[in-house]
């Protein structure tokens, strides 16, 4: 389906600067993409869960692509261990926390960003504010507690929400839309047992994968442009190259969004 | 399956240990597999949208040392789709900075750069350095060229090509799989001028990511490579497809 984009559609939406028409003309042509939709995602501000793997990634790609605006939380600092898949850290930033050095190199790539920082995760003391500054989210956690905390608020703030996730060379992502698709908590009412956060494998190909087509979901759900994983689970696996779309229904009596559903009661 | 038990870690250092902890840990990669990547050489045939994002890849994966080759200088329309440029290279050879910040990554990647397309006269020589081929070149001439030479050298070439939101990869491992001129025999004639395509920066990386995930692969004997098939994509719906590819008998490249 098509989102149509009501939270850009109102807005006055910013003119091109001669030097971004330089830098995005060869998107311009893309077929049904246009002018509007590059100014939509000028207007465009985008949260994003934990900048790391996926979610640095989807950053650094909707940077490019000429998102202007982005909301980020994610504590602590660089380590050895992140270097191998995130790709907004360099070796030189080792020890540095790690939202100072993302914010570095996402200047680097547009010095016009509007950018606000957050040196924390997402926790029930901030979920509310950093949602309320974007149009849209996504979600790049690992921990299903911090996901289910991302859902439950976009939920509530009516933002459309691409969940992104992946375990050594598999991927997982989706777009939620509250009050059409279904949420997190309707396909997965509690975490799953296997899912184990901390130390999971992964090497950088997936994780990009992951985040290119996540990435496209945002730009999608924002330009209307193309056709969104809303309603669908796209599943890819890296090491075969299969990827599938599976179709998910609202579940009946969700708690978080409520859904009437139309058939999973969760049987 | 090989058990990383039986292999020494004394050759990988601390901080290398370190770093690929999260890869090393894949069931049938392990560290086997990254030693066969820091062993090997890689060269690509031009570091844009799709090459570069292949760089950027494997230099994150710990591969050994990577053979880039690319003509020109870096322009503002770059900037949408390949990832480790910035507005403040505008100007500078494209090769040099991909180069610069590729060893900023990962200073342990030996990097050679050569700052011209593939052609005749280098042809060869560039392919002989190398173990395997990443093929991002978006001339069919270019393309062509490298075919014809990793055939002759009996080098395996991960191929990546895209088209506004569609990707091509395959895997040419020659004498066992078809290459470039089995699959199209002649330059398609829709394949026009390389300036004009369209180009968002998923489309790329979908295909650079893709091939770089290919070498791997192929270098270390992990997963199941693209090989028989050219697989493709399409970022406007996320369709999928496996094409089955045969090799041609009466090629006149690799038969």
């Amino acid at each position: 389906m098509n989102l149509t984009t009501e939270f850009t559609k109102a807005r006055d939406l910013p003119e091109l600067s001669e030097f971004e028409e330089h830098v995005y003309a060869r998107q311009l042509q893309l077929p049904d993409f246009g002018m509007t939709a590059q100014r939509k995602l000028k207007a465009s501000t985008v949260m994003i869960s934990r900048v790391g793997g996926l979610g640095g990634t989807v950053a650094m790609l909707l940077a490019r692509a000429g998102v202007g605006g982005f909301v980020l939380a994610h504590d602590g600092v660089i380590e050895h261990e992140n270097l191998n898949r995130m790709h907004l850290a360099f070796r030189e930033h080792l020890g540095k926390p790690r939202i100072d050095v993302f914010r570095e190199t996402l200047l680097r790539i547009n010095p016009d960003l509007r950018l606000v920082t957050e040196n924390k995760n997402v926790m029930e003391s901030n979920v509310c504010s950093l949602v309320e500054q974007a149009d849209i989210i996504a979600d790049g956690a690992p921990a299903f507690e911090e996901r289910y905390l991302m859902n439950r608020e976009a939920v509530r703030q009516n933002k459309p929400l691409v969940m992104a996730a992946m375990f050594g060379l598999e991927g997982y992502v989706t777009s939620i839309i509250p009050g059409t698709t279904p949420c997190l908590s309707c396909i997965y009412p509690e975490p799953p047992e296997y899912w184990s956060v901390l130390g999971f494998p992964v090497m950088t190909p997936s994780s990009v994968l992951v985040a290119t087509v996540a990435a496209m979901e945002v730009i999608k759900l924002l330009t209307g442009y193309g056709e969104t994983l809303a309603g669908k689970l796209l599943y890819c696996d890296l090491s075969t190259n299969v990827f599938q779309r599976m179709k998910i229904s609202p579940r009946v009596g969700c708690p978080v969004c409520g859904a009437k559903g139309d058939g999973n009661d969760g049987k | 399956m090989v058990n990383n038990s039986m292999i020494g870690e004394s050759d990988f250092s601390e901080f290398e240990m370190d770093r690929y902890s999260r890869q090393i840990r894949i069931e049938g990669f392990g560290l086997e597999g990254q030693r066969r990547l820091r062993a090997a050489s890689v060269f690509i045939s031009r570091v844009g949208g799709v090459g570069g994002t292949a760089a950027m890849n494997l230099v994150r994966a710990g591969v050994g040392r990577l053979i880039l080759a690319h003509g020109g200088r870096i322009v503002p329309e770059y900037l949408n789709r390949w990832q480790l440029i910035n507005p403040a290279d505008i100007g500078r050879p494209s090769v040099e900075v991909w180069a610069e910040r590729l060893k900023a990554i990962n200073p342990d990647v030996e990097i050679v750069s050569v700052q011209e397309n593939v052609n005749e006269n280098n042809v060869a020589g560039l392919v002989s350095q190398a173990d395997l081929v990443i093929d991002g070149a978006p001339l069919f001439e270019e393309r062509y060229l490298m075919n014809r030479e990793a055939v002759r050298q009996g080098k395996p070439i991960c191929m990546g090509a895209m088209y506004s939101t569609e990707g091509y990869a395959t895997t040419i491992i020659p004498g066992e799989t078809p290459c470039l001129s089995c699959v199209y025999p002649e330059k398609p004639d829709y394949w026009t001028d390389i300036k004009v395509f369209p180009a968002i920066g998923p489309g790329p990386v979908i295909v650079g990511t893709t091939i770089a995930m290919e070498a791997i692969k192929v270098l270390t004997d992990f997963g199941q490579p693209l090989k028989n098939v050219l697989w493709f994509f399409d970022l406007e719906t996320n369709s999928t497809r496996h094409l089955a590819i045969r090799r041609r008998a009466d090629c006149p490249i690799c038969n």
